[in-house]
């Protein structure tokens, strides 16, 4: 790692301005690290990605052994780096209710399991830490992974009460990559209506924090759903929905 | 409760009582940046560890181009697929090696992409094949720090455009126009606390996409 250039403008930049410091030492370097990619090359933010050729993703598909094959997982635990958290909430886990492979959908019943299984395991693995989880005055009241509909994307969800009493759902989600001219929006539908009663909460990229408006109560719209929206003007749900999930409520 | 099928959503639905809040300015008003303890990529990465073997085609599929394009960079287009192929493999073989905890996934990818494209270098190296380019970059360990620093470069760039538009926006600009907070601040008008917390949790993000590179082992 070079040392740092007390002159270096980059890192001043991102420091705040000039005779300003980062929180750490640490901080710095990894800035500093930064600022050096940053200079290393002009079109630093806008490299061109392409995806590489299809035979990429066969050719390692066969040496791995993977075409066709939606093998149970390897090993044990979706939460690798955190074993201790594995064995609590059994409640949590029994409010997991795997929708997609119930109501049907076109995904092979392999990978269903396994991811039922995933979010069986993430929710219990979240459980504990539900109990604790208070930051800034906020609190996690429930937490749901979500499936996919339709391709291959994940998602988590997380209602989150604030102290001032409103009610937020937090979202981290990876979709497939959209079509063009269209947008990932979020909803909260209330299962008992037969999906005549649903709520927008926006349009979300990967993730987001979303107000959930007064007087819409999320134990009763608990169903989280995430639907791909042409960007065409109509603000109806599409009916296509690419992720899902139950609040346990 | 009933369940839900998307096969029932097929029609679209009349206005639901969402739109209206949204339209008097509650609902997209109140979006606000991801909270800075949560990764978007966080599931994958979980998944991935744990040894799923779909999140491998999922990984595939969100950073299969970054890896792409580093063989690109280093090795030229003629070979990179097939060093993006070992790259794959190696990393899927090695999952054993990714921890959530020490850095993102992209960035361990990376890292792996980083070796197996230095190997393949002084491999075409030793071959002779490549002896002006090898002394173009001069000693091996010019190679080791061009590679990585190509490296650093896309991976930093993956890391900001995984950020929303408006952090990564004001990110540019520190990066960019050496700008200090209270100028991006003028420029953008946004409150300068928000310039601030945008800077932040961007190098954050950045931290630990650089965090994932270092932690990556040779395979």
């Amino acid at each position: 790692m070079p040392p740092i250039d007390p002159d270096d403008r980059i890192l001043q930049s991102l420091r705040g301005g000039p005779g300003e410091r980062s929180a750490s030492t640490d901080d710095e370097l990894f800035a500093a690290r930064a600022g050096r990619a940053a200079r290393a090359g002009g079109a630093f933010l806008d490299e061109e990605l392409s995806a590489p050729p299809p035979q990429v993703w066969a050719r390692v598909a066969a040496e791995l052994g993977l075409d066709g094959t939606e093998a149970a997982p390897a090993a044990g635990p979706i939460l690798g780096d955190a074993p201790e958290q594995q064995e609590s909430s059994t409640d949590a886990q029994a409010t997991v209710v795997p929708l997609a492979s119930r109501s049907g959908w076109s995904w092979r019943s392999g990978r269903g399991m396994a991811l039922a299984v995933a979010s069986v395991l993430a929710l219990a693995a979240v459980g504990a830490a539900l109990m604790t989880n208070r930051t800034g005055g906020s609190q996690v009241v429930a937490e749901v992974a979500l499936q996919p509909l339709e391709g291959s994307g994940s998602g988590q969800a997380r209602l989150v009460r604030s102290a001032d009493g409103r009610s937020y759902l937090r979202l981290d989600q990876l979709l497939d990559p959209l079509p063009e001219g269209s947008y990932a929006e979020v909803w909260l539908i209330d299962p008992t209506s037969n999906l005549q009663r649903m709520v927008s909460l926006g349009a979300v990229d990967r993730s987001g924090r979303l107000a959930i408006p007064r007087g819409i109560d999320p134990a009763v719209y608990r169903v989280v759903d995430v639907s791909i929206e042409p960007a065409d003007g109509v603000p109806t749900h599409s009916g296509r929905s690419v992720l899902r999930g139950t609040m346990p409520l | 409760m009933n369940a839900v099928g998307a096969t029932d959503l097929m029609v679209r639905r009349r206005r639901s009582p969402g739109r209206v809040h949204q339209m008097i300015g509650v609902g997209y008003g109140d979006l606000v940046t991801p909270p800075e303890d949560e990764a978007p990529l966080t599931l994958l990465e979980q998944r991935f560890a744990a040894g799923y073997e779909d999140s491998l085609q999922q990984a595939y599929q969100h950073f299969g181009p970054l890896v792409y394009r580093l063989c690109c960079r280093t090795v030229g287009e003629g070979e990179a697929a097939d060093v993006s192929q070992e790259v794959w493999v190696a990393a899927w073989r090695g999952r054993s090696g990714y921890h959530r905890d020490r850095g993102s996934l992209a960035g361990w990818l990376v890292g792996i992409a980083r070796f197996k494209c230095i190997d393949h270098l002084r491999a075409r190296e030793r071959a002779g094949r490549a002896r002006a380019a090898a002394e173009q970059a001069g000693a091996e360990g010019d190679l080791d720090d061009s590679t990585a620093l190509t490296a650093e470069r896309l991976l930093l760039a993956e890391a900001l455009r995984q950020l929303d538009s408006r952090p990564r926006s004001v990110l540019e600009l520190a990066f960019y126009s050496d700008a200090t907070h209270q100028e991006i601040a003028e420029r953008t008008g946004l409150p300068l606390g928000t310039v601030k917390s945008d800077i932040r949790r961007g190098l954050d993000r950045l931290r630990r996409y650089l965090e994932g590179f270092d932690a990556a082992d040779r395979p």
